[in-house]
């Protein structure tokens, strides 16, 4: 489902940094990975790369048999909406709109050549992350554990074949982290969703089927 | 796709607040300033279109009697005809009149000073009656006030009252009496005293018909009828006793009754220590007679009595049939007695020199040459002295030989009182002098030393003097051959036929003939029409410095072009700083959702999606703004009562909404293509600026201005352009204030469109202060992280509150110096002129954004200090 060949992702800005140094892996359709590696490792750089929201230095990143590198403009972020959906540590979630708006905001500009309704959706997916009374509450009357839930179900209004989540529960206490842990496993098991975590929670990576450790930017 | 742009809009709080009250408040402002350009503009058009039309439109001179002066700066002097006598030929009269669309030619003919002896006994009883003899010394005094000073010309004159018989022949006593002293004979019955005096007054020709057409002379009629065909003129030629000839000449005559100054005579009697018998009177002639009388101190006061001459009490019993004699005037000043001549005196003004010349501050200051003193005639006192200005030019009447005489005898057909002539004040008015004299008044003394209030000055009798009396008796162009039968035409005012308001044919036409004029005749021509008075300083040696009123030509279209032009520049600016500032709106709103933009890249938003959210958005404030701007626009017109055309109103709709999106596609492509992994960025603090310990706070800002460079430069961008334009504003403004000022007519209209010209600079400053304001918040909005962080590092908030005001003073005063700097470069380039105004409009332009800078930094200020420390450590 997923292949990186030899990913190398250098920042410029300042004095220069090797983040990722000739990542090369490969990760199966309905796989649940953990990645790990101390802070500055390379976690988010490489979950960025995937993700499509950066672009590497060299080498390839390949999602579903289509070569990101080769994708620009409308065609990347028709990818990324279609194919991807992001859980991240900071949740992210516009603090004006409710829950229900939150999770249909990937598709609110695109809801006219939906198969589907997008309320309908976006009300089954919270239903279906436990969320399902709290439909019109915006995200300051959440809980940090709800706001992560808000998140993925967000990811998945599009139905994509892979969760990138950077750090998913480094905002949240034990348990709060435990359930969305628990969360993604589940939509992994009963979706088949490809789940591609950034951690260092290592209750977090105990409850993946692989876990790939990054240090310096390589992997161990 | 717009239903959510609105409900993002609603639920972004303060920041769609800011945009649409930045909006609001320009398309409102935009909405004045039309409303106030359009007043201006109309008031402008409207009132040059009415002031445009002179009483006459082309003024015709004889050549050469243009000065360099008035060529130079376009100007007609102000007593243009008071210096010329005659030059204009009846041939070269007739071309002109002959030339198609010449409605009314009306020449004017300074003919000569004329002296009228007055003798009136004054009211009944007034006077005495001496019967007891003796010598007396009758003093009569002339005073005339100028409205400064009183002036003053005296004769003295001797009567003998006789205790013996009557001791000289008749022809002896009609000789002496020439020489000022009466011998009144026994078989009288006393002597009655009476005022006697000799008045100058200029005998000026008109054409009767030509006249009346243009000023209407015949309805300032007071009594008696106008000119009429019956009333011509005729020449007698017949001997003296004693064999001299003398030519008598019958003219119409049209007395006019104004009083131009304010005039008196005083008679005083005295009684002379001079026993009156005729041994002495006889040891008198042989002393020198009046002469030696002069020289005896009066013992006694017999009498003193005094009358005011109005124009109506010198031509007290003139009416229909009445004739008054008139003699030719040689001596300077009014004299006592009737001295029989044959020269025609004109007095010429010599040309002014000009002293200084500043045209762009609209002065020009002139100095007429003193040409000696006022000398005054035997027996005579004048007091106080007065300066000559005037060269008297004497010229024999046609056909008059070498000791020949002349008298004139005036028919007075009718008086007339010019005060009763309509129209001829207003900001627009052009010599008549016929009927005027040139408004001449005080400003400054000798020592220039201002006169306040200024005084008035009036002409006297004094046919030398500085001003010129206008001629109180009129005759007609066909008398007037009598006196010259060539060229005795001074000038010629013209009016053109067929043209009932401004427009460039009218004006083009008026021009058209005045070139035939020229091409026919070779004369002197200025087209008057749309000229206005333009105030000239004139140094009077003995005086001090008075302003009159010149004709300044062409202020009209040169007023129209200016203000147009003026108009074009208000109308870019506002055009401009109302786009910049909901550019600049656009632009800090965009930058502030950076990290909701990339949001939404990263959940997969095409950059298209993206931009046209943000510009549906802008659709939505700008229509807002729009409808709201315009119905304020509406309301303050009406309440105000300024012109708001409709259709130019409605411009507010579409420019509102296109100055939003236009405004906001920089900002939008900007933001489109925001690449989504800023989301994962840690904005707000920099890492080197939080360097505490700086020894000052002043370098503090400077170093953490540079280090936001970015953010900075857009509102220094702000900050500049609102300094510039509201600098160019003002000195537009001022320039079109200083074109105008000067000239009679700018100043009218300054005065009709002051208040707009200042409800325009409040406005733009008010939008200027606005945007200033409005980047400011937004920026601290932006920053409140980087708030929390100092507030956690245990800055107090007084320091967080003075940073914000350093900054922003620092911010206004670079975005002051750049923009001054900038408009100053823009009005300079437009209008290559300086003035004193510049310095108020560069001071304005560098202190407001400073001031509006810490003001505008207040509420941030605040806000910022207000700021928890948690802020900095909270996530999203």
């Amino acid at each position: 489902m997923i292949v990186t060949e030899n990913l190398t992702k250098i920042y410029t800005d300042g004095a220069p940094v090797r983040a990722l140094d000739g990542v090369t892996l490969e990760i199966g359709a309905g796989e649940f990975v953990a990645i790990t590696g101390p802070s500055g490792s390379g976690k988010s750089t490489l979950l960025n790369l995937i993700g499509t929201l950066d672009r590497p230095t060299s080498g390839r990143v390949v999602v579903d048999g289509v070569d990101v590198g080769t994708l620009r403009g409308n065609a990347l972020a028709d990818f990324r909406r279609e194919h991807i959906g992001f859980v991240f540590q900071m949740f992210h979630l516009v603090p004006t709109l409710t829950a229900l708006e939150n999770v249909m905001l990937p598709l609110i500009p695109y809801r006219r050549g939906l198969k589907f309704r997008l309320e309908e959706r976006a009300q089954e997916l919270l239903e279906a992350v436990g969320l399902g009374d709290r439909l019109h509450h915006l995200p300051g009357q959440l809980s940090g554990g709800e706001q992560q839930r808000v998140a993925i179900a967000r990811a998945l209004i599009n139905t994509p074949k892979v969760i990138l989540a950077d750090e998913p529960t480094g905002n949240l206490d034990s348990r709060a982290g435990a359930e969305i842990v628990a969360l993604l496993r589940q939509l992994n098991r009963e979706r088949g969703v490809t789940v591609l975590v950034a951690t260092h929670n290592e209750a977090v990576a105990q409850a993946a089927d692989r876990t790939i450790r990054l240090r310096d930017g390589r992997v161990v | 796709m717009l239903p959510f742009g609105y409900r993002s809009l609603i639920q972004r709080g303060i920041r769609s607040l800011l945009m649409l009250f930045g909006v609001l408040a320009t398309s409102g402002a935009f909405g004045l300033l039309l409303s106030a350009a359009e007043t201006v503009h109309v008031t402008v058009d409207e009132e040059l279109a009415h002031y445009w039309r002179t009483t006459y439109d082309i003024l015709v001179r004889p050549p050469g009697s243009r000065s360099d002066t008035e060529k130079k700066y376009d100007l007609v002097q102000a007593n243009h005809l008071s210096g010329i006598a005659g030059g204009i030929t009846f041939d070269q009269y007739e071309a002109i009149r002959s030339i198609p669309g010449v409605e009314v030619a009306a020449p004017i003919a300074m003919l000569s000073w004329l002296g009228l002896v007055v003798i009136t006994s004054g009211r009944e009883g007034q006077l005495p009656h001496l019967t007891q003899p003796g010598f007396y010394r009758v003093d009569t005094t002339l005073n005339v006030n100028d409205g400064l000073r009183q002036h003053k010309i005296t004769f003295h004159e001797y009567h003998y009252l006789p205790l013996d018989s009557f001791p000289l022949s008749p022809a002896e006593a009609i000789e002496l009496s020439a020489r000022r002293l009466y011998v009144i004979g026994a078989d009288h019955d006393g002597f009655a005293v009476y005022f006697k005096y000799r008045l100058p007054l200029l005998l000026a020709a008109i054409d009767p018909d030509q006249e009346d057409a243009l000023v209407g002379l015949s309805r300032s009629l007071i009594y008696g009828s106008y000119f009429s065909s019956r009333t011509a003129a005729r020449i007698f030629s017949g001997h003296l006793e004693k064999g001299e000839n003398i030519h008598s000449l019958y003219i119409p005559v049209l007395v006019n009754i104004h009083s131009y100054t304010q005039m008196g005579v005083e008679v005083s009697v005295y009684r002379l220590p001079l026993r009156p018998d005729n041994a002495t009177f006889q040891s008198i002639l042989e002393e020198g007679g009046a002469l030696y009388l002069d020289t005896v101190s009066p013992s006694e006061v017999v009498g003193r009595f005094n009358a005011n001459l109005s124009g109506e009490e010198i031509f007290h019993e003139v009416g229909r049939g009445q004739i008054l004699i008139l003699q030719p005037w040689t001596e300077s000043y009014p004299g006592g007695t009737i001295v029989p001549a044959a020269d025609m005196a004109l007095s010429v003004l010599p040309r002014y020199e000009v002293m200084e010349a500043s045209w762009a501050a609209q002065s020009l200051a002139l100095k007429v040459q003193p040409q000696g003193w006022v000398s005054a005639p035997e027996g005579a006192e004048l007091s106080p002295p007065e300066i000559r200005f005037r060269n008297l030019v004497t010229r024999k009447l046609a056909g008059v030989q070498e000791g020949e005489w002349v008298q004139i005898i005036g028919e007075v057909v009718g008086s007339v009182d010019i005060g009763a002539l309509p129209g001829v004040e207003g900001p627009v008015y052009v010599p008549l002098e016929t009927y005027y004299p040139p408004l001449v008044t005080l400003q400054y003394d000798e020592e220039s030393r201002p006169v306040d209030p200024a005084i008035v000055i009036h002409p006297t009798l004094n046919p030398e003097g500085y001003i010129q009396h206008p001629p109180l008796l009129l005759t007609t162009l066909e008398a007037a051959k009598l006196f010259n039968p060539i060229d005795p035409i001074s000038a010629i005012r013209i009016r053109v036929g067929g043209i009932d308001r401004y427009s460039p044919e009218a004006q083009a036409r008026i021009e058209a003939i005045a070139g035939e004029i020229v091409a026919r005749t070779g004369l002197e021509v200025d087209v008057v029409v749309g000229s206005s008075p333009q105030q000239v300083l004139v140094y009077i040696p003995g005086l001090g410095y008075v302003e009159e009123q010149w004709i300044q030509k062409g202020v009209n279209l040169k007023i129209t072009r200016e203000v147009k032009r003026a108009n074009v520049v208000l109308f870019g600016v506002m055009l401009v700083s109302c786009g910049l500032y909901i550019l600049n709106t656009t632009l800090v709103s965009a930058m502030g959702r950076r990290r909701e933009v990339a949001l939404q890249k990263a959940l997969g938003w095409r950059s298209l999606t993206v931009f046209y959210t943000l510009m549906s958005e802008a659709a939505i404030v700008g229509l807002a703004a729009g409808v709201i701007g315009l119905s304020l626009a509406i309301g303050i017109a009406a309440i105000t009562g300024w012109q708001l055309p409709l259709a130019n109103a409605v411009l507010i709709l579409p420019l509102g909404l296109g100055l939003c999106l236009i405004g906001a596609v920089m900002p939008a492509i900007w933001a489109a293509h925001t690449p989504p992994v800023v989301i994962l960025q840690r904005n707000g603090v920099s890492s080197g600026a939080l360097t505490v310990s700086l020894p000052c706070l002043g370098i503090h800002v400077l170093r953490g201005l540079w280090r936001r460079r970015t953010q900075v430069s857009l509102t220094l961008l702000t900050m500049a352009a609102s300094a510039g334009l509201l600098t160019l504003f003002g000195t537009a403004t001022l320039g079109m204030r200083g074109y105008l000022s000067g000239t009679l007519l700018g100043e009218y209209l300054l005065l009709r469109i002051e208040g707009y010209h200042y409800g325009m600079v409040m406005v733009v400053f008010i939008v200027a202060a606005l945007a200033m304001t409005d980047v400011m918040i937004l920026e601290t909005l932006e920053r409140r992280r980087e708030i929390g962080v100092l507030k956690a590092l245990g800055w107090r908030t007084g320091a967080v509150a003075r940073l914000f005001l350093l900054e922003g003073a620092m911010l206004g005063l670079l975005g002051g110096l750049a923009g001054t700097a900038l408009g100053l470069a823009v009005y300079l380039g437009l209008y290559r002129s300086v003035g004193i105004g510049l310095l108020w409009a560069v001071l304005a332009g560098l202190g407001v954004p400073t001031l509006v800078g810490v003001l505008a930094a207040a509420y941030p200020a605040r806000v910022a200090a207000a700021v928890a420390p948690a802020e900095a450590v909270r996530g999203e």
